[in-house]
């Protein structure tokens, strides 16, 4: 039967070429800390002028891996694919300016807090006045899909909220009018703000009596316990020995006014 | 503002993300050509059963965008207990992707071959494999060019998508600069125009080869 | 006497042949048998039938019923027998169905070294000998697409011929080719028929059938309806059907 034959041999031909490709294998390096970010998230995870990845969390991420013994290994990937590479072992950890939240916490397992963020909102005060979150009633608020910023931005009352796949695209449409507004973390938006004079930036804590000051978590698996508590006991010695603080006064300008413990 | 200095001075980071892309392609549309032959072939004269996942499989993959399928392959694979670094996941969830897709590109080129030309070799006592072999798939040759590269190019623009299984290709490389430099506008352009050096020779060779076939 | 026993062996016997495509019935039971070195010319309306019963008798078309028995050997429908059946049975298409990507010589071998296993230096020798004899020699190496209707075909008879078949069907060949060369063709069977090979022509050629053929059957609408010497039946036709069928083509 020469057509069996065939279908016998094209899934064997079929069944190698797999199989090629999975042995080119997986390098697990026991001497690295594996994480990943996406380095377009200024002043957290971004690029110098020569697009090396730099930033709080990277810097962040290479004192804690030195205090593991260990040496930094960043991954850059689009942010809403984090998760799910962390899930496939990709790396692992994330630590991308990620706001600890229950939904978040029913997937992966969180450190300690590092980070305490307020919420920010950007404006051009050439065309609308804000000086708190209601005064944007009857506006349009550009966020970021995925972030809390999102969740947060639709808390106001009569407000129209536009999500963006990232935040460049917003901040673009705030930029040329289009949208009134841009609800993102409030270190973000100064930073942004810095450079485009035009703008400016409000920080809230509460909006509608709920309290918005969210707490970043380095994200590993959920049953990756023992990764966890390596991670929070290297953050604890970063603080211990003062260089959280001089990472943060060097990417915020002031002194902490949280610290992870 | 559109500033061709950005695009100048990143040059280098962006090339790197192109030479991502453009070897990602190429290994992803060799192994899909290959995969989307035999699934094709399997799907014309593998027999009932055979033809009836075959058709499944090209029908499902048809009718999912792309960045679904690549993140079911990618995050399925490990659930297996199949981890591949990120080049190879990349390649393989391309190459699935697009194989349904070349599947019917030969089912289309091998339809168009007369059916005189298949009844001329069993009469000489050919079996299916051996007709499929010497006439008809040689004839295929030419009319299944210009549609592969149809999809060469289509997937050249796909492998965008790997940004979301944490690789740095030419339009991710080209969003960081952008968030570096707070000019959108500008890498993206110069992506564009990579992006269309890339693609352009294929389509230029794949309309000649249009006409010659004529 | 062996020989007597030998040759009046039936080669081929049609017993009861049915054919339909879905609900349409093409063949409705036609019985006939041939014996070695009988030339049998089919002829009738179009519709008739004809050209599917060829078809079916090489399996190109699967019989719906009846029975075929070739070279004393029943034919079912069992893949390994089909093919077997084939490589002793010749076919020349009205379409030639030449392979247009091969060289008149390759297309002329391809059979015997795919099917047959025959070395390739060996095979495209004979195939040589094959294309004199078509009086294509000069023709060796070029592809159809630069012949004509009439080269093609005799391109077509070669490779079947190839395979030394035992019969060989002939479904209209000249129904495709520009009127001033159909005789090119017309002279290879002739040549053949007249080497004894056996052959079953579907044909409008009355010439050719009264100059070749020992036998004519006559067809419509599915069913043999008159059969004899080509005499008997061109110029005594018993049939009206035949009558009228047989003073249309003259007309033409």
């Amino acid at each position: 039967m020469k057509k069996t034959a065939l279908v016998r041999s094209i899934i064997l031909v079929l069944a190698v070429g797999l199989m090629v490709t999975v042995l080119t294998g997986c390098k697990t390096q026991t001497g690295t800390l594996n994480w990943g970010t996406d380095p377009t998230y200024a002043p957290f995870e971004y690029t110098d002028a020569n697009n090396k990845p730099t930033g709080f969390d990277v810097e962040l991420m290479e004192a804690i891996a030195a205090k593991m013994g260990k040496t930094s290994n960043l991954t850059s990937g689009a942010f809403d694919g984090l998760l799910l590479a962390l899930e496939g072992k990709k790396f692992d950890a994330v630590c991308a300016a990620m706001t600890i939240t229950p939904d978040r916490e029913k997937e992966v397992l969180f450190s300690i807090p590092y980070y305490r963020a307020d919420m920010g909102i950007m404006y051009n005060p050439s065309k609308i006045t804000v000086t708190k979150p209601e005064d944007l009633e009857g506006k349009t608020v550009g966020v970021q899909t995925g972030t809390t910023g999102e969740i947060d931005a639709k808390l106001i009352a009569g407000v129209k909220v536009q999500s963006y796949p990232d935040i460049q695209l917003a901040t673009q449409d705030l930029e040329n009018g289009k949208i009134d507004a841009v609800v993102n973390d409030f270190p973000v938006c100064t930073a942004y703000a810095s450079s485009h004079p035009t703008l400016k930036v409000i920080d809230t804590t509460s909006i509608g009596g709920q309290d918005l000051t969210q707490l970043y978590g380095i994200a590993v698996r959920k049953d990756d316990t023992q990764l966890k508590g390596d991670i929070d006991a290297a953050l604890l010695k970063v603080v211990a020995d003062g260089t959280y603080a001089t990472l943060y006064r060097k990417y915020f300008f002031v002194d902490p006014p949280y610290l992870p413990k | 503002m559109f500033k061709w200095s950005i695009i100048v001075d990143n040059l280098p980071f962006l090339l790197s993300g192109a030479w991502t892309t453009f070897s990602l392609t190429v290994v992803s549309m060799f192994f899909a050509t290959l995969a989307g032959l035999m699934v094709g072939l399997l799907n014309m004269f593998g027999g009932k059963i055979v033809g009836a996942i075959t058709r499944l499989y090209i029908e499902a993959v048809r009718g999912t965008p792309a960045l679904l399928l690549i993140l079911i392959v990618y995050y399925a694979l490990p659930i297996i207990g199949v981890n591949l670094p990120q080049f190879p996941a990349a390649a393989v969830s391309l190459a699935v992707c697009y194989a349904a897709y070349i599947a019917e590109v030969f089912r289309s080129a091998v339809e168009s071959i007369p059916k005189g030309q298949s009844e001329a070799a069993f009469s000489l006592g050919m079996s299916q494999t051996q007709s499929l072999r010497h006439v008809i798939l040689p004839q295929t040759f030419r009319r299944v060019l210009p549609p592969l590269a149809n999809e060469f190019a289509a997937l050249i623009k796909d492998t965008s998508l790997v940004a979301f299984i944490s690789m740095q290709d030419l339009l991710f490389n080209a969003k960081i600069i952008g968030a570096r430099t707070y000019n959108i506008m500008s890498p993206y352009i110069g992506a564009a125009i990579i992006y269309l050096i890339m693609t352009t020779p294929v389509m230029q060779w794949s309309r000649s080869l249009e006409k010659k076939v004529d | 006497m062996v020989e007597d026993i030998i040759s009046s062996r039936k080669l081929l016997v049609v017993d009861q042949l049915r054919k339909s495509f879905g609900s349409l019935e093409v063949i409705k039971g036609v019985s006939f048998d041939m014996e070695c070195k009988e030339r049998l010319v089919l002829m009738g309306p179009s519709g008739s039938g004809k050209s599917t019963l060829v078809r079916c008798i090489n399996w190109i078309e699967p019989p719906s019923a009846g029975r075929i028995t070739f070279d004393g050997r029943i034919v079912e429908t069992g893949k390994s027998d089909i093919r077997r059946l084939r490589e002793e049975i010749g076919m020349v298409f009205q379409q030639f169905n030449v392979f247009p990507h091969l060289t008149a010589l390759q297309n002329v071998a391809l059979g015997p070294v795919v099917v047959k296993k025959t070395p390739r230096k060996e095979a495209e020798q004979e195939a040589m000998e094959l294309l004199a004899k078509v009086g294509l020699s000069h023709r060796a190496d070029h592809k159809p697409a630069q012949m004509s209707g009439g080269e093609q075909q005799r391109v077509a008879i070669a490779r079947a011929l190839a395979m030394h078949p035992k019969l060989m069907l002939f479904d209209e060949p000249t129904s495709s080719i520009d009127v001033e060369l159909i005789h090119e063709v017309l002279d290879v069977m002739v040549k053949l028929a007249d080497e004894g090979m056996t052959m079953i022509v579907v044909t409008h050629e009355m010439g050719f059938a009264k100059e070749v053929a020992d036998r004519v059957i006559f067809m419509d609408q599915g069913q043999i309806i008159e059969t004899g010497t080509p005499s008997d039946v061109f110029e005594h036709p018993q049939c009206e059907r035949t009558q009228s069928f047989l003073s249309k083509v003259h007309l033409a």
